[in-house]
């Protein structure tokens, strides 16, 4: 290749975005809220309650919210995932918003919000006379159009017209804001199961190895709501600090401070430089004056930095409306990474792994078109559970970065047979060129506490 | 200019930005972490500008800003990062991304914005502040070494 070809191939090389660049901004925008954030002093349990049950006597929208027992009726049914969200409706804490918008023969309802500082719960409702089935996609942005520095999903899937349904936006290091702006693109699941049956370009390979984009079918109606929050609501929250380290599985780790929100509890926590594994998974519960308080099961279940792989908060259900005067944090187990096997080389010729997380071995590396796909096999945690083995992120020997997006899991192989308390993950090394790659495993092993290591708060 | 344009010109530069990190740093994390001091130092001082016509000039200024200072905390670790400019037979036998990086930084960064972020010259010499004259120059001398024949209407 002469100099001309090189520099011809090393822009087309360049051409394409790296996912390290994908969120610059929001780092940016979220570094700057912590430079200006006025650290607001905690307030006690009893006096945010205070100022809630004040609202109620005094502020006649929020009084009137209260007094409307079916509605709560009917929004404890749409929470039954969250005990936070069924305590919150239990002591009333939803505000009603009555949005109401039609397009396309579909009519949207935004009908409830439970909105903390942190954190977003939107109820809402289709009805349609024309569709059967809708299915809907939801973008949150501020109320200026620009990009929310949050994450948000939908709750329910496959939800019958006329039934409440919600989905939660959540912020992580921001506040929510004041105002949000949501949209939705609703779509008929029946025109998507038609697109499904035929794709353009299928190519009849494993749909792993494909790397054509189906087409979404046309949205047969588009929603646009403006979200004003009560600021009562969004400025609730309560800091306590930890302070304590703990000696896990021969790693120390830092319990900072709990985040105590309405929507959900948070533990902080921070590693010691000399730990040789990065902490992955926090296994614990809370206990407050005797009773206990689950970590999240649905839902964001912890969050990390882009600093490290450490994951650096971990949520569990809310105390929140409980006024608690004994608390504790009890931790049972961990799962770590090790700092020396952020990435394993995988011989892709040979169909070896120089190591592999705990629990998992490498099952098969077959020879696809220009790349590969490779098959792991790994133990259950519980029954029917499967869990991430490699994260997405893959390198050849330069050190040049790739993503595999797509992949499956599943109790067998093609060609393969079930084994009882085993799953199968196989992803995609698409028209990679190299015999070896490195992998990047999500974990390395996980640890159970002899005993289980109470933390004492209050 | 508001926060929803600065918003919107950054995501529109954003990847320019990092392949000029990336050429210039050689490493994909370092060139991200540039990339994330670039844009935050930008967003902190976006409302001062007096020119946002040349906000995208201005950007990449920051970010060669911050290239420089990585360069020299680098010096301060391992030995010089950089072949001079009579090393012709060693440019010659180097991958041209090699090649690039070693190239002295004020050839570097004139060849990196004219050929990789496709700046024109006079918006190369805004982003560097130096003359257009001088630019030229030096995107010849770069070239030659890089044994590259690319005009103005290569990109």
């Amino acid at each position: 290749m002469n100099r001309q070809q090189e520099y011809e191939s090393l822009r087309q090389e360049l051409s394409a975005p790296a996912p390290a660049e994908e969120h610059t901004l929001m780092r940016a925008l979220a570094r700057n809220r912590r430079r200006k954030r006025i650290l607001r002093p905690a307030a006690g349990l009893a006096s945010a309650f205070a100022c809630f049950v004040l609202l109620v006597n005094f502020c006649t929208p929020v009084a009137y919210a209260c007094a409307g027992i079916p509605f709560l009726r009917e929004l404890a049914q749409a929470v039954t995932f969250s005990r936070s969200l069924e305590d919150a409706v239990r002591h009333e804490y939803a505000q009603p918003v009555n949005l109401v918008q039609t397009d396309g023969g579909v009519t949207a309802k935004v009908e409830y919000l439970i909105v903390d500082q942190k954190q977003v719960n939107i109820f809402f409702r289709l009805e349609s006379e024309q569709y059967e089935n809708l299915d809907i996609t939801p973008t949150v942005r501020q109320a200026d159009g620009s990009f929310a520095p949050a994450c948000y999903g939908l709750n329910h899937y496959e939800v019958p017209n006329g039934t409440l349904q919600s989905m939660t936006v959540d912020f992580t290091e921001e506040d929510v804001p004041e105002t949000l702006r949501l949209e939705f693109e609703v779509r008929s699941r029946e025109s998507w199961v038609a697109t499904e049956e035929a794709p353009a370009g299928a190519t009849g390979e494993a749909p792993l190895l494909s790397d054509v984009q189906e087409a979404l079918p046309g949205a047969v109606a588009k929603f646009d709501f403006l979200l004003q929050f009560d600021p009562a609501f969004t400025a609730m929250g309560e800091k306590l600090a930890v302070g304590q380290t703990v000696t896990l599985d021969g790693q120390k780790i830092t319990l900072t401070e709990l985040e105590i929100y309405p929507t959900h509890l948070r533990i902080n926590v921070e590693d010691d430089a000399g730990n040789t594994a990065w902490l992955k998974r926090l296994d614990f519960y809370i206990v407050a004056d005797g009773k206990k308080f689950d970590k999240i099961a649905n839902g964001i279940t912890a969050t990390g930095s882009t600093e490290s792989p450490m994951m650096t908060s971990y949520r569990a259900d809310s105390i929140y409306f409980y006024q608690a005067d004994r608390l504790s944090i009890v931790i049972t187990g961990a799962e770590w990474l090790a700092k020396d096997m952020e990435t394993v080389r995988v011989d892709l010729s040979a169909g070896t792994a120089d190591r592999m997380p705990e629990g998992a071995e490498l099952w098969k590396v077959d020879k696809k078109g220009e790349g590969y796909m490779v098959t792991v096999r790994a133990a259950m945690r519980k029954p029917n559970a499967f869990h991430q083995v490699f994260g997405s992120s893959y390198y050849d020997a330069s050190g040049k970065r790739y993503e595999f997006n797509r992949w499956s899991s599943g109790t067998s192989v093609e060609g393969g047979s079930e084994q009882e308390g085993y799953f199968y993950e196989t992803f995609p090394l698409l028209r990679y060129p190299y015999s070896e790659v490195w992998l990047s495993p999500s974990y390395s092993s996980a640890w159970v506490a002899p005993q289980p290591i109470t933390v004492v708060v209050k | 200019m508001s926060a929803e344009e600065f918003a919107q010109r950054i995501e529109q530069i954003r990847h320019k930005l990092y392949k000029t990190a990336l050429l210039y740093i050689g490493n994909e994390t370092m060139a991200a972490d540039l990339l994330d001091e670039a844009v935050y130092k930008a967003l902190k001082g976006y409302k001062k500008l007096r020119q946002p016509e040349f906000f995208d000039t201005w950007v990449t200024r920051i970010l060669i800003n911050e290239c420089h200072s990585e360069r020299k905390r680098r010096k301060r670790q391992i030995s010089l990062d950089e072949l001079p400019e009579t090393a012709t037979e060693q440019f010659d036998a180097l991958p041209l991304r090699e090649a690039v990086r070693l190239l002295p930084q004020t050839l570097k960064e004139v060849v990196i914005l004219r050929y990789f972020a496709d700046y024109t010259l006079a918006e190369t010499a805004r982003a560097l502040q130096i003359p257009q004259g001088t630019a030229a120059t030096r995107q010849r001398k770069a070239l030659a070494l890089l044994r590259l024949e690319l005009e103005e209407g290569a990109l």
